[in-house]
């Protein structure tokens, strides 16, 4: 069982393997994403029943909670790949990092702007600078940061491995920025308490937000799939199973 | 049982309009984006080999 | 030679060479109080309104600073192949790297914060905080050179790699000026410092500890 994973796992780590792996997910990934999302926006926006406190409002948390919780994930994925990638040395990892970063930058852009729009109708302005909004913020800040790295670097395996590298710093300081955010935030706490989310949650509520998690999950290994095929037959356009697979 | 939100009395009605709009908006775009892209390799790749292909 | 011998041999030779080029470090020191003098010019210079924003000006003014010495790290090394050298020598990089930063911060963040006393003066920041604001910039100044020497190399070898460096590093600088400024702040408002100070030494050693590995490993990126 155990060598029976190690060997596909090996197996993957060849860019013709993976490429014609992920070509056949693609399509099956796609379908369950639609069929989520459809299905956890139905009961987001339908079924649940309106929030005692914040009223309609609050159906903003079934895009903008999944889009912060990608944006956290993402990144992590992106470290862990960072870590394969340098050790390794595995392509499809270093492939994973440059295609997931602009996926992870979009998603703490939603997570961002959702935020805001939730922001005025329940504390009356668009932006605060509260902790959880400022680390977004900042989380931002480092997804750009690793897509300018990657722009910046001519050759693709050395740029792949540099952003690798920029990831793993990124993660290490992701709860520290976290953190220190928190810390500053409740020193200044001025006489707005952030905290949309609610403590005890009518199940009615729960269900559809974890499908839209789910769903956006399932949207975030769709795209990535796509772009790590377009990414590896940019890399390796010049060789024999490029050929093969394209005609 | 409705989209009771539309007709929200307070007004939250345009925030959660815009929110999901702009969530929409921003995943159709990753995924024309991520397919043009793809298309334009797939094109650029096929006329590189075509090339070769014709040299030799 | 052993560890020792070749850390110091590192120390003084990065320092023997800031010192021919004092113009330089004369240059990081007079930014430093440049931009913290435009601040006033940009508001009404009343002592009570400048006061308050004094430890984020200061620090942010630190930050800035450090990010424009950062290039003389590597660059010069890495043009003239000594960088080479020093990875290829028998002792581990990492080691080698502590021993060029701890140069580097004494003829830059050691510096900044002789600076600040006066400067913070200047902005009329109340002179009982002044050593709390030392011992955060202190603390802090080595942090700025760790994190921001493994930016620049990952940045050593790109052309135009300043302002991709400012991009790749300030985010990173974020939970350092949060708790360097905020203690100062706090200790301005009569506020205990301990909590943020500690904090900041444990950032320092957390920083001393992995900085080096990353900023070799990305030295081996950046030089093959």
């Amino acid at each position: 069982m155990w060598t029976l994973i190690k060997t596909s796992f090996h197996k993957l780590g060849s860019p013709p393997t993976f490429y014609a792996f992920a070509g056949t997910l693609v399509p099956w990934l796609a379908l369950l994403t639609l069929g989520l999302m459809g299905y956890g926006l139905y009961g987001g926006l339908a079924l649940a029943p309106a929030d005692y406190q914040q009223g309609e409002g609050f159906r903003i948390i079934y895009v903008h909670v999944p889009s912060a919780w990608m944006s956290l994930f993402v990144y992590v994925t992106m470290a862990v790949a960072g870590v394969v990638a340098l050790i390794w040395r595995m392509k499809i990892a270093e492939v994973w990092i440059t295609a997931s970063a602009p996926l992870g930058a979009s998603f703490t852009f939603l997570a961002l702007v959702t935020g805001s729009l939730w922001g005025k109708p329940m504390w009356g302005t668009y932006w605060v600078w509260d902790a959880r909004l400022t680390s977004e913020l900042v989380l931002l800040f480092l997804y750009l940061g690793v897509i300018a790295l990657n722009a910046a670097i001519e050759d693709r395996r050395t740029a792949a491995r540099a952003c690798a590298l920029l990831a793993i710093v990124g993660v290490v300081n992701i709860p520290i920025i976290h953190y220190s955010v928190e810390w500053w935030y409740t020193l200044h706490q001025g006489p707005i308490m952030a905290n949309p989310a609610n403590p005890t949650v009518h199940p009615d509520m729960l269900w559809p937000l974890l499908m839209m998690a789910l769903a956006f999950n399932l949207f975030f290994f769709t795209l990535v799939l796509m772009r790590m095929r377009t990414e590896l037959l940019d890399r390796e356009r010049n060789s024999r199973w490029v050929e093969e697979a394209l005609t | 049982m409705s989209l009771s939100f539309l007709l929200d009395p307070t007004g939250h009605g345009p925030f959660i309009l815009a929110s999901y709009g702009i969530s929409f908006v921003v995943m159709a775009w990753i995924v024309l984006a991520s397919a043009i892209r793809g298309s334009r390799v797939r094109r650029e790749i096929l006329s590189e080999i075509r090339a070769r292909k014709g040299k030799s | 030679m052993g560890m020792l011998a070749a850390f110091t041999g590192v120390i003084r030779r990065d320092l023997r060479l800031s010192l021919r080029h004092r113009g330089d470090l004369a240059m990081a020191l007079l930014f430093f109080v440049i931009v913290v003098c435009l601040f006033p010019l940009g508001t009404r210079p009343e002592a009570g309104l400048l006061a308050r924003y004094a430890p984020a000006i200061l620090w942010v003014a630190a930050l800035l600073s450090t990010l424009l010495t950062l290039e003389r790290l590597f660059r010069s090394d890495f043009e003239d192949g000594s960088l080479e050298q020093m990875l290829l020598s028998p002792y581990p990089t990492p080691w080698l790297m502590l021993a060029k930063l701890l140069a580097h911060w004494l003829s830059t963040g050691l510096l900044l914060v002789l600076a600040a006393p006066i400067l913070a003066l200047i902005l009329g920041l109340p002179a009982k905080v002044i050593p709390i604001l030392l011992l955060s910039l202190l603390l802090g100044t080595p942090i700025l050179s760790l994190i921001g020497a493994i930016g620049m190399a990952l940045t050593v070898g790109l052309p135009r790699g300043g302002m991709l460096l400012a991009l790749l590093v300030l985010p990173l600088y974020a939970p350092v000026l949060i708790f360097g400024a905020n203690s100062v702040s706090a200790a301005v408002d009569g506020l205990p410092v301990q909590g943020p100070m500690l904090l900041l030494a444990a950032m320092l050693v957390l920083a001393l500890t992995l900085a080096p590995f990353a900023i070799a490993a990305a030295l081996r990126v950046s030089v093959e």
